[in-house]
């Protein structure tokens, strides 16, 4: 009881640490390319520009029409981190040769759209290596940051992993079935990944 | 030749009948144009729902080439109606008005009679396609602005703005060819007829008719579906597909072609014997 208390509360300090380290940040620009891999969505790569603003304002700047992934670029763990939670320390693991602990998020507010969060959090620097999270609305992604420098808590790369259905249009053109007859709408869900490549970074601290 | 057509041209703009086709084109691409401009986000929702759970557009959807995406999938259904009310009449018309005789004492050969007609049907059919196409992007300019393309079918496919003018180009050329099967069947139909309502008629109910017995009866007549040319009216769609699309533009356009030569040699060897009773 006593070593699940302690536990509990190691957790704590080691994401409101997280939490910390972002708080330092202004704001924030960069340049990011995203790429879109996802079998039925047929899109090249698209330059963007993203500023972050504190406390959590995000706006992004595309090329052309881009394909965001909703969850995952406007750091929804900050969110989470900023409300009331359980945090739970279910142990270690080495994420990309790095050591982390991996720290359940149960937040305590009912109307939350994140049932549960699980974050590999990289110890010695204090950051996010690996974020997993169930939502209600939004079905479960994977988050992988990866980082080029141990000088920020910002990530170089981005990758958001999740499935979905690539259900029949409904807008289907009418043609398609003249030629093809009706198609039965594929139900398995598909593997969909996004990959957000982040560069020049220009950050302003408090 | 030239002169020939010059007088066909004449007679088809000097008849009411054919402003009711660019004045249908005009309102047609103008509802389309404002109704998008108020409900387009509306529209929009129900065509992206699928994944709009997952994913945010970041970037300007409803642009011109979206809306003039969408116009152009009236190229199946009213464009045809509109081509076949000037070239439906085109012979039938005549032998209604009891004006054979006449033309026919002019030292010129019934082909030579027919072919003329034929293509100042087709510059007519082009100049509909074209109005269309010149009002959609000039009037989605004004209003929408340029963007890249979303066309949502069984995929998700993103053109970028500098990758589908081409695209574009290609489809309303291909239109152009499928109006100018409708054309040439309406031109057969009208040979055969004294009065132009039933070659008119006749057009559209075989079009939508044989659109609905292939599409409903996809699984019986499939080997013969690819031989019909109603299946390859709406293949200008094709320019916006990415996976091997353009491959099979060649046979639609090669059927196209073959029904094009049948209907109008049908045509010329049917009026070369006719007896002009009128």
């Amino acid at each position: 009881m006593i070593g699940y208390s302690l536990s509990a509360q190691d957790a704590e300090s080691l994401l409101k640490a997280v939490g910390q380290n972002m708080d330092k940040i202004s704001r924030f620009e960069a340049d990011a390319l995203v790429k879109v891999d996802v079998d039925f969505i047929n899109i090249k790569d698209r330059k963007m520009k993203v500023r972050f603003e504190s406390p959590d304002k995000f706006s992004f700047e595309a090329e052309g029409l881009a394909l965001l992934p909703k969850k995952g670029l406007q750091m929804d763990y900050l969110q989470l981190l900023k409300g009331k939670y359980t945090a739970i320390d279910v142990g270690e693991e080495l994420v990309k040769n790095r050591k982390t602990r991996i720290i359940k998020v149960i937040p305590e507010a009912e109307d939350s759209d994140v049932i549960l969060a699980q974050l590999w959090i990289d110890t010695e620097l204090t950051r996010i290596m690996r974020m997993k999270t169930y939502t209600r609305k939004s079905g479960s992604y994977i988050i992988d940051f990866e980082y080029n420098t141990n000088f920020r808590p910002l990530p170089d790369l981005l990758t958001v992993s999740f499935e979905i259905n690539n259900m029949a249009f409904p807008s289907k053109a009418m043609n398609e079935m003249m030629t093809k007859g009706f198609q039965k709408p594929d139900s398995i869900p598909k593997k969909a990944t996004v990959i957000v490549q982040y560069s020049n970074y220009k950050i302003v601290n408090k | 030749m030239r002169k020939l057509v010059s007088i066909e041209l004449f007679k088809i703009f000097s008849k009411p009948r054919t402003y009711i086709g660019f004045g249908a084109i005009i309102i047609i691409v103008l509802a389309i144009e404002f109704g998008i401009l108020l409900e387009g986000d509306t529209m929009m929702g129900i065509i992206i729902q699928n994944i709009k759970d997952r994913f945010i557009f970041e970037g300007n959807i409803i642009n011109l080439y979206l809306v003039s995406y969408i116009i152009l999938n009236t190229l199946w259904i009213h464009v045809p109606i509109l081509v076949a009310l000037v070239t439906g009449d085109m012979l039938a018309g005549e032998a209604n008005s009891g004006t054979f005789r006449l033309i026919l004492t002019r030292p010129i050969s019934r082909v030579q009679l027919v072919l003329a007609k034929f293509i100042a049907g087709w510059i007519y059919a082009v100049m509909l396609v074209a109005v269309m196409a010149i009002l959609s992007i000039g009037i989605g300019l004004v209003l929408f602005g340029p963007g890249d393309l979303l066309v949502v079918t069984n995929k998700v496919n993103v053109f970028s703005a500098n990758d589908v003018l081409w695209r574009f180009g290609g489809a309303y050329a291909y239109g152009i060819l499928s109006m100018t099967t409708v054309a040439a069947l309406s031109f057969l139909l009208s040979a055969f007829a004294d009065n132009s309502i039933g070659p008119i008629i006749g057009t559209v109910a075989m079009i939508i008719g044989i659109t609905i017995i292939s599409t409903v009866g996809a699984s019986l007549l499939g080997p013969v579906n690819k031989y019909i040319f109603t299946s390859y009216l709406p293949s200008w769609q094709l320019f916006f597909q990415t996976d091997s699309g353009l491959s099979t533009m060649g046979h639609a356009i090669l059927i196209q072609a073959i029904y094009i030569t049948g209907f109008l040699g049908v045509t010329i060897w049917y009026f070369r014997k006719k007896d002009i009773l009128s």
